[in-house]
């Protein structure tokens, strides 16, 4: 570890905090319809697009009617991805004359971009075309984004609105979500990308001359050794800015690339590290603000802005202490820092970035649910890798997805007024309204149907020879880490992976889509029962008995619940996993 | 390897297709069947 990297670091929580404030009151007149400096453009636009879709926007919705609406959205937009990809080769933008996606795959890519997952099975530029690309996946960073904001802002209104049926109009939040957020800053910041050199083309893929020829020797299965001389390279253009901006600033996390951000022509400098961080925490972050003046107490929003905070620090400084050690099965190497090197882990990690923007990047994307990666998380030391898989199975609500984050979050700081009040007796209030058994019900639904999607099929798979085993690289602990972290990524919407499984099979593509299906949808439906739940109640005012939220105890009694619950649920599976793996490497071992 | 005449071929993926689309479209159904039940709960526990 340098003061260097520390200072970077440091830096970034900075700017977080910086941009939190203007970023939420924005959100917050957006959906509240006030005016915005947009509005002379966005407006006649937004009229033209109700009245041709017939959606009333003064039309409240009951919150059943709120999440049917995303639901016939969504499976619109999902049959409409599947289809794309399975017809790709008769569509326009296919200079490389790519072949029609395979179902399996098709299907579960439709599902990860929809639930804004973005889990890759493929290598984008083998297999997505162009237009693909465009239509069938950057058009889903957009909306999956904008689904999951209008989510929040409907559970933010379900908390402080008083004897209320209603939560807003999908429609209305869907569109103003994307019109007003999403684009004007994806526009801009797609720009700022090509200034850093991030590519923008629809040019047929490149191909260059070697300065020097390569030999490659292959050996087939009776163990004959072919060499080939290579002497040219294939090199992938693409519409890459445009997708890489709405893919970070959505947490999308899909890459236009295999290599995803760790590709120079994805995040070719560490300006544009720092750029693509800060976008994937810019809305999340901000949406605490927009918690606290919805709320009408802007110190609630900062408390739970602080909760976040704490758990996304402790979970960088972990990673980044994991990734400088140096590793002990590496005898006679000089692994120290110095002039010539980063010292510690530099194995999967890109020489531009350093051990301590991967790191960061790392725990940041996975505190969101971006998925998005500049480095191997598979090539991390034992500890160093357990972090982001505790951040995802935390259920990424430090800061979390682009709404995603902030509801979950808000399902914990409901489980712990509730805790709060059985502790002292009294019955338990959130901002002035009763939590009662319902609502408990409907977020311990929230909470147990994650774990059990995740643990129920890794369980499965890592029983399984012929269809969990038979595509996995790696033994023993690290094996059982690389299948962990792919149903939790899957579960929990995030995307990013742990190299070392082959998930491009028929097991993987549909059990993966299922649970990622789960993850989303069937999470979010009891959420919002309790925001439908919470917006009908009266509104009492605070006692000296109530519980406040918004002091350091509130935070520190938030952070000690998320903990709680995760370590509770899954230390058992971690202790088999990377905590085993950290202590055979120890021993000398490694898998 | 694809074996038959390309008629079969099409079919064969018009088959999976379906059966893809119908897993979709019964995954949303079950989503749908969920709001149900979370709004029956709720009536249960008014009543």
């Amino acid at each position: 570890m340098t003061v260097n990297g520390w200072a970077q670091i440091a830096l970034y929580f900075i700017l977080i905090v910086a941009l939190a404030k203007p970023m939420g009151m924005y959100i917050t007149r957006v959906f509240d319809r006030r005016r915005t400096w947009l509005d002379p453009i966005l407006v006649p636009v937004e009229r033209v697009l109700y009245r041709l879709t017939g959606v009333s926007p003064d039309e409240e919705m009951r919150w059943t009617e709120y999440l049917v609406s995303m639901l016939v959205f969504s499976a619109a937009t999902l049959l409409l991805t599947y289809f794309v990809e399975r017809l790709q080769a008769h569509l326009p933008w296919n200079p490389q004359h790519l072949a029609a996606v395979a179902p399996d795959l098709a299907w579960n890519t439709a599902i990860s971009f929809t639930t804004n997952t973005n889990w890759q099975a493929y290598v984008p530029e083998t297999t997505m075309s162009y237009f693909t690309q465009m239509l069938g996946l950057a058009t889903h960073n957009f909306w999956s984004a904008a689904v999951g904001l209008a989510l929040a802002i409907a559970f933010i209104r379900g908390i402080t609105r008083r004897e209320s049926n209603t939560l807003g109009n999908f429609w209305v939040d869907l569109t103003r979500g994307t019109f007003w957020i999403l684009l004007p800053i994806a526009s801009v910041f797609a720009l700022v990308l090509v200034s850093q050199g991030v590519i923008q083309n629809l040019h047929p893929y490149t191909t260059a001359n070697l300065v020097e020829a390569q030999s490659q020797t292959t050996t087939d299965s009776a163990g004959k050794a072919t060499t080939t001389v290579v002497t040219t390279q294939t090199i992938a253009q693409g519409p890459t800015a445009s997708q890489e901006a709405i893919k970070m600033l959505g947490t999308n996390g899909g890459g236009f690339f295999n290599a995803n951000s760790a590709h120079p022509f994805e995040n070719p400098t560490p300006l544009s590290n720092l750029l693509q961080m800060l976008s994937i925490f810019l809305i999340p972050a901000g949406l605490t603000v927009t918690l606290g003046e919805m709320a009408k107490s802007s110190k609630h929003g900062w408390a739970v802005f602080a909760a976040m905070a704490v758990l996304s620090i402790g979970g960088v400084a972990t990673c980044y202490w994991a990734e400088s050690q140096p590793n002990p099965l590496l005898h006679n190497v000089d692994q120290h820092v110095s002039a010539q090197q980063s010292g510690g882990n530099m194995e999967g990690k890109e020489v531009r970035f350093g051990i301590a923007n991967s790191t960061l990047f790392a725990t940041v994307t996975t505190d969101a649910s971006c998925g998005a990666v500049n480095s191997m998380h598979d090539s991390y030391m034992p500890l160093g890798g357990m972090v982001p898989l505790v951040n995802i199975l935390l259920g990424e609500i430090v800061f979390g997805g682009v709404g995603a984050g902030m509801y979950g979050m808000l399902i914990f700081v409901v489980l712990s007024v509730f805790i709060a009040g059985l502790m002292v007796g009294r019955t338990p209030e959130y901002l002035g309204k009763k939590i009662e058994a319902y609502d408990i019900k409907m977020a311990m639904l929230y909470l147990l149907i994650f774990p059990l999607v995740i643990l129920g099929l890794a369980a499965f798979a890592i029983l399984s020879p012929t269809y969990g085993l038979s595509s996995l690289a790696n033994q023993g602990p690290h094996g059982l880490s690389e299948i962990l972290y792919a149903y939790a990524s899957a579960v929990g919407n995030n995307g990013s992976a742990f190299a070392g499984l082959s998930a491009n099979t028929h097991w993987y593509n549909y059990s993966l889509g299922t649970a990622m299906f789960i993850g989303r949808f069937l999470m979010l439906i009891p959420m919002l029962a309790v925001a439908g739940s919470l917006a009908m109640k009266k509104s009492a005012p605070a006692t000296a008995g109530t519980f406040p939220v918004t002091t350091p105890l509130f935070t520190t009694l938030l952070t000690g619940v998320i903990l709680i619950v995760g370590a509770l649920t899954f230390f058992p599976v971690l202790a088999l996993g990377p905590v085993l793996e950290h202590l055979l490497m120890h021993a000398g071992r490694s898998f | 390897m694809l074996h038959g005449s390309i008629v079969d071929v099409l079919k064969e993926a018009a088959m999976i297709d379906m059966l893809l689309v119908i897993a979709i479209l019964l995954l949303f159904g079950t989503a749908h069947a969920y709001v149900e039940a979370c709004a029956r709960l709720k009536g249960k526990g008014q009543s």
